[in-house]
């Protein structure tokens, strides 16, 4: 149902007459099917709960699939599209026919295979981490036990301030979707959700390095980066461990991929895909609003740029429409959760300018901490100074160092006593929300440095 | 000829993956053993040992402590009979710091009824009350969490292993009483 559902929105919303992977659309599908289902349990659930709950929600899937499979012939047409270059082009296409017997696209579907199963044998091998069972899955049983939809004294529960009440509700009411249909709250078989998140960023890493313009080995690089990124597959955070950050990964990721389209290929349809994908990160998790920021901001440098504005409106509204709500709720229901924040103004940034000499270290530290992240964060130092010379990719280097810049901020109006333990504890799981992006940007880099050996040197 | 060169060299990198990958599981391991070091050191978890499995994966380890077999279920068992109305507190060392995974876990599985935690300090000293239930919703049943209940309510109480034990309170006295055991 959830890939019915995004499958129907998917085909509603991509770009029409250009070239359209199975690939992209089964990752989209997933992704806005998990958005879909959890929005409208949310919101239904307000109306009912049980069976009716469930057999609404099932009728509205169909439905989705239906309008958007009346879509389908125009998405696979390729009239025009501006990829010009052959290397990509022979990527999408070896995508859309997908055949395993095709030895382009044979190796990096066999690596992404392996890659995945590694996720699902670690998923297997681990349990749920601290967050993930009593912050995200609790609210998923809670809601289970309720017939599908979270009942309202729990937003005000007084002895669960540690769930943390006032966070969104996707990756909660996704499981609870799940539970529904097994029949049981099962915290093992749960698990097995987040490999299809890592499973979804692998086809969009895919989806995005083809239409930026690079070849099938730049693919199979992207798939072992990943792979090779010890925080992205275990730890607090990782795509085995039952926490929102990597699914949140994956939605800043094919954000990022339609943003770059649209900066390129200037089409208004990858602009409003954009637009819905990074409106549902504010869903996942409350950093995704600062990541829809970040994305927004670039966004909106390119469409003033073209003299495009009144395409900001439609980019605009689907994000902001469902902060407006999920704060509105949040503000209603008045869960009793302590502020970790101090107020955002001026006075404070200025008052805690000195913990600029703390957390400009700790970041570059964590960064350089192989542990966490092998030698992923130095090649994407470099690959953002070979990037800048390209204006064309520009919106991919921002991709990356807006929200780090952001994040560190954040730690300027911590409220907690040692600051310095808060950033500790939260910066590695803030940089996995990057970590796909970064990956495109090492691979895209890697791409241009190996076009400039491989040009034949100039007639003297 | 270049497609086959292709097969070949994606046959051999996929194998030389698969050699590799099993030297990597170790490592990985290890590193995720490393990354959870912060609850091993609340000393109830231990999440890269192999998940015992079941419905009841993560909330088993987390209560590990417990000592019984099925230790969710237990708890669960224990508790079906108390009306989801009533309101319970977890009574437990502040010294003990594996206490407080065993607390969430308990109130985990403890939805709907509201759960809430007091810490006994030293001796003498009032315990500190942590989410404490509203005052609408009085506090019925105790948990006593490597702390001996007080003896009239010990023949109301329900065991969950040597540690854990469940006592119905009808009427509640001061909190240092808990805790002086």
């Amino acid at each position: 149902m959830i890939l019915a559902a995004g499958c129907g929105i998917a085909m509603l919303l991509l770009p029409r007459h250009r070239l359209t992977t199975t690939v992209e659309i089964l990752c989209l599908a997933f992704l806005f099917g998990a958005a879909f289902v959890s929005l409208a349990s949310f919101v239904f659930g307000f109306f009912g709960a049980g069976r009716p709950l469930r057999l609404t929600l099932t009728l509205c899937c169909l439905a989705f699939f239906a309008f958007g499979w009346r879509m389908r012939p125009k998405l696979f047409e390729d009239r025009g599209s501006r990829i010009e270059d052959r290397g990509s082009r022979i990527a999408l296409r070896a995508m859309m026919r997908s055949s395993i017997l095709d030895p382009r696209s044979s190796l990096p579907a066999a690596i992404a295979l392996l890659t995945i199963g590694l996720v699902v044998w670690l998923s297997r091998l681990r349990t749920l981490g601290w967050d993930g069972l009593f912050n995200w899955e609790i609210k998923a049983r809670i809601a289970f036990l309720n017939g599908g939809a979270i009942p309202l004294e729990f937003f005000s529960d007084q002895t669960r301030p540690w769930t943390l009440q006032g966070y969104p509700l996707l990756l909660p009411l996704t499981e609870a979707w799940f539970y529904g249909w097994m029949g049981v709250a099962d915290q093992e078989m749960i698990k097995l959700l987040f490999p299809l998140f890592y499973a979804a960023a692998l086809g969009l890493i895919a989806v995005g390095l083809a239409r930026a313009g690079c070849a099938v080995w730049q693919m199979v690089f992207a798939f072992l980066l990943i792979a090779a990124t010890p925080l992205a597959l275990v730890g607090d955070g990782s795509a085995s461990s039952g926490y929102a950050d990597f699914p949140l990964a994956v939605f800043y990721l094919a954000a990022v991929v339609y943003l770059i389209e649209y900066w390129i290929e200037d089409a208004e349809r990858s602009l409003r895909l954009f637009g819905c994908l990074a409106a549902i990160m504010c869903w996942v998790k409350q950093e995704g609003a600062v990541l829809w920021l970040c994305l927004i901001a670039l966004a909106a440098i390119k469409i003033i740029q073209r003299r495009q504005a009144r395409r900001l409106p439609a980019l605009i509204l689907p994000g902001l429409a469902l902060l407006i709500g999920w704060r509105g709720f949040v503000g209603f229901v008045k869960p009793p959760t302590g502020d970790n924040f101090l107020p955002i103004t001026s006075q404070t940034l200025w008052n805690n300018l000195d913990r600029a000499t703390v957390i400009i270290p700790s970041a570059i530290n964590e960064m350089l901490n192989w542990k966490h992240w092998g030698v992923l964060w130095p090649m994407v130092a470099v690959s953002i100074a070979l990037l800048a010379v390209d204006r064309r990719l520009a919106a991919l280097a921002g991709a990356v160092i807006a929200p780090i810049a952001l994040y560190c901020g954040i730690y300027f109006f911590s409220a907690w006593p040692g600051f310095d333990i808060h950033m500790s504890s939260s910066f590695p799981r803030l940089l996995i929300h990057i970590t796909p992006v970064a990956v495109m940007v090492v691979v895209i880099a890697a791409g241009g440095v190996r076009a400039r050996f491989d040009q034949p040197p100039a007639r003297a | 000829m270049r497609s086959r060169i292709i097969k070949i060299a994606s046959a051999c990198l996929i194998i030389v993956l698969v050699v590799v990958g099993r030297y990597c599981a170790n490592g990985l391991r290890r590193l995720a053993s490393a990354s959870a070091s912060r609850f091993e050191s609340a000393g109830a978890w231990s999440p890269m040992s192999k998940a015992a499995g079941g419905a009841y994966n993560t909330t088993d380890r987390y209560l590990s402590s417990l000592q019984i077999p099925n230790p969710s279920e237990a708890t669960l068992k224990v508790m079906a009979d108390v009306p989801p109305e009533d309101a319970m507190v977890f009574i437990t060392s502040s010294a003990d710091e594996g206490s407080e995974l065993v607390y969430r876990t308990v109130a985990y599985l403890g939805w709907p009824r509201p759960i809430g935690e007091a810490r006994c300090g030293g001796a003498g000293e009032a315990p500190e009350l942590f989410f404490h239930p509203r005052a609408e919703r009085p506090v019925k049943w105790l948990f006593f969490y490597r702390i001996k209940p007080p003896p009239e309510l010990m023949q109301t109480s329900r065991t969950i292993g040597p540690y854990l034990v469940l006592a119905p309170s009808p009427e509640l006295k001061e909190w240092k009483s808990y805790c002086s055991q």
